[in-house]
């Protein structure tokens, strides 16, 4: 599904140039439940962001359904981003002008599908992620693991291929953030989206059906459980 | 996807309360001042253009073709034949009122000195058709035909220490260039709108005046006013009159006459210019704001544009906030300086003081003038302008890298 073949990226800070990854090959199978850990600068969130097409490489190549996806212009990225790919943030990333409901449905609007349908489909997967009767409560009467709850509905609602998380639970407990993985391996079970998440706590990694262990910008173990 | 637009966009407006408070406010102040400046411009020039068709030239005004030539050498003997005049202008369907006038300096001789004044020789049951004349009387009453009788600007009587009942002799040059004098009695003092009317002016029956300044049965001018356009009066007046007359005649509508009406439309058309100005300024409040917008929702762009939204929307996400600020600021602007034209409008602006001393045709108390159409050109306008403004930062949404976005603190 996903093939990411010597990916090489490199950030500038001011005349130096920093090699976040260098020439990392990886293929992603179809509902695949996979971690890439590592410790901090390893290259976890630029990989992410790759595959995410929300950056841009400086060498390899990035294919997801057979798509070249890292030869895409900025509005192709968009489209591609819009159709096929979910993200969870480590900040959940609400709108916090707007209600539960709003933060889910906000995402098939830009789908422009109609309104019974974005009604019908948030409220199911808010049911789902467990947020049932709070779906019109704004971010900030929420706690931290309901509101990476909305997040991760926002994520599924538009049922993606893939789901990219970049630190999920990163902000919560150690409770909530296992509450929060368990929710993730369920949709992941239930919807077969693939689900990569980015993570350098121990915990998170034990519930990757994969883990691929990044150090210094490259690969050092890829294990499948 | 639009209504969803707009409805973030409004929701936003009250994320921080304050500063789309500061903004709408700016936006506010100009739109009020604009509103109440064209209607103060509006209100200067109908007054002045009331003042001088009633007072001074009449909406259209026939002197001898020389007269203006000569005039700074009070040239009475340039007149007009008042009774042809009378005669050709009663059958014009155009011409709804019409009244002879003779203009002279003069000085009043009082307590032992001779003092400035300029006199208006005048036919008071002609002006009684042609303006509210007696709605200026202030005290006594307008001097009768045929008497040796004035009515005298109650400034200048105050300043000469006269008043009803007392004579003053007046000297003037005549039309066979000799001097004459003649007494007349005071029997009216006149509070008439413009300042230098009061100050500088009295008013005597047409028919003493002619015998006094030996111009038979001439006037020097002929104020007349008409129902459409003035230009077009004027001129249809001349070719009738002229031919029927035999001679030249200045025939000019007032808006060819007085220069100081010339400059206020003029000022007019330069207000809208600094409206624009105005609202340009209240803008860069906006601008500010809708800058400082984007770099505290930094984040929130860049997950808008990792969740897939283009560049375009999240431009038309920001203006469209810029837009609602815009137009909830222009609509209370508005609102308020239509309310303080209305009342000034109703009440008047006194500018007795600033005007004392000033020879103008404008009146010392002014109204500024509401008008529905100019109100809402004024709103359109300023959220037009307001949020073209806010289309500037709000482009730079539009190119801001999801990735570099995620990574602001």
């Amino acid at each position: 599904m996903i093939q990411v073949q010597n990916v090489i990226r490199n950030y500038k800070t001011g005349e130096t140039v920093v090699k976040a990854l260098k020439g990392v090959s990886l293929d992603i199978g179809d509902g695949e439940f996979l971690s890439i850990a590592g410790p901090s600068g390893s290259g976890k969130t630029t990989l992410l962001n790759l595959i995410g097409c929300i950056d841009a490489l400086d060498g390899g190549e990035i294919t997801i359904e057979g798509q070249p996806v890292s030869g895409m212009d900025k509005k192709a990225k968009t489209e591609f981003r819009r159709n096929n790919l979910g993200f969870i943030f480590q900040t959940y990333n609400l709108i916090p002008v707007l209600s539960a409901f709003e933060n889910v449905s906000f995402v098939l609007s830009i789908l422009n599908i109609p309104e019974k349908e974005i009604e019908e489909r948030t409220m199911r997967i808010l049911k789902e992620v467990g947020l049932e009767g709070m779906e019109n409560r704004r971010p900030d009467r929420l706690s931290g693991g309901q509101q990476q709850r909305i997040a991760i509905a926002r994520a599924l609602v538009k049922n993606p291929k893939i789901v990219l998380a970049d630190e999920p639970t990163a902000n919560l407990d150690s409770k909530t953030g296992e509450e929060i993985l368990k929710l993730m391996k369920e949709m992941n079970r239930k919807y077969h989206t693939t689900f990569i998440f980015s993570t350098h706590d121990s915990m998170v990694m034990d519930y990757a059906k994969r883990l691929v262990l990044l150090h210094d910008g490259q690969i050092v173990s890829d294990e499948r459980r | 996807m639009t209504m969803k637009l707009i409805h973030v966009a409004f929701r936003n407006i009250s994320r921080n309360r304050r500063r789309s408070l500061l903004s709408g406010i700016a936006i506010a102040v100009a739109s009020m001042s604009i509103v109440f400046l064209f209607a103060m411009v509006q209100g200067m020039r109908d007054d002045m253009a009331q003042n001088l068709a009633t007072y001074y030239t009449g909406e259209v005004r026939i002197r001898n073709a020389q007269y203006e030539e000569y005039e700074r050498y009070n040239p009475i003997h340039l007149t007009v034949d008042w009774q042809r005049i009378d005669q050709a202008l009663a059958k014009r369907s155009d011409v709804t009122a019409y009244v002879p006038r003779i203009l002279f300096p003069s000085a009043f001789y009082v307590n032992g000195g001779n003092h400035p004044a300029v006199g208006i020789g005048a036919d008071f049951s002609r002006e009684a058709e042609y303006s509210d004349f007696a709605a200026s009387i202030k005290e006594g009453r307008i001097p009768d035909a045929g008497k040796n009788e004035m009515l005298i600007g109650s400034v200048l009587a105050r300043d000469l220490k006269l008043g009803i009942g007392d004579k003053v002799t007046i000297i003037s040059s005549t039309a066979a260039r000799g001097n004459n004098a003649m007494t007349l009695e005071i029997v009216g003092l006149a509070a008439f709108p413009v300042a230098s009317l009061n100050s500088q002016f009295f008013w005597a029956p047409l028919d003493r005046v002619q015998h006094f300044l030996r111009m038979d049965n001439e006037v020097l001018e002929v104020l007349v006013m008409v129902e459409d356009d003035e230009r077009k009066a004027a001129a249809a007046i001349k070719a009738d009159l002229e031919p029927l007359l035999g001679s030249a005649l200045d025939i000019k509508a007032f808006n060819d006459i007085s220069m100081m009406y010339g400059f206020i439309e003029l000022a007019q058309y330069i207000y809208y210019f600094i409206g624009v100005f105005f609202l340009l300024l209240g803008s860069t409040v906006i601008i500010n704001t809708t800058m400082m917008v984007i770099y505290e929702r930094m984040r929130e762009i860049g997950t808008l544009g990792a969740l897939g939204m283009h560049g375009k929307e999240l431009t038309r996400l920001f203006f469209l906030e810029g837009v609602f600020i815009s137009a909830i600021g222009a609509a209370v602007g508005v609102l308020v300086g239509a309310g303080i034209t209305v009342y000034l409008g109703k009440f008047g602006l006194n500018f007795t003081d600033a005007l004392s001393g000033i020879d103008m045709e404008i009146s010392s108390v002014l109204y500024p003038r509401f008008n529905l159409w100019t109100t809402l050109i004024v709103y359109v306008y300023s959220v037009v302008i307001s949020a073209a403004a806010t289309l500037i930062p709000s482009r730079k949404a539009s190119r801001i890298e999801p990735v570099e976005a995620l990574r602001y603190v």
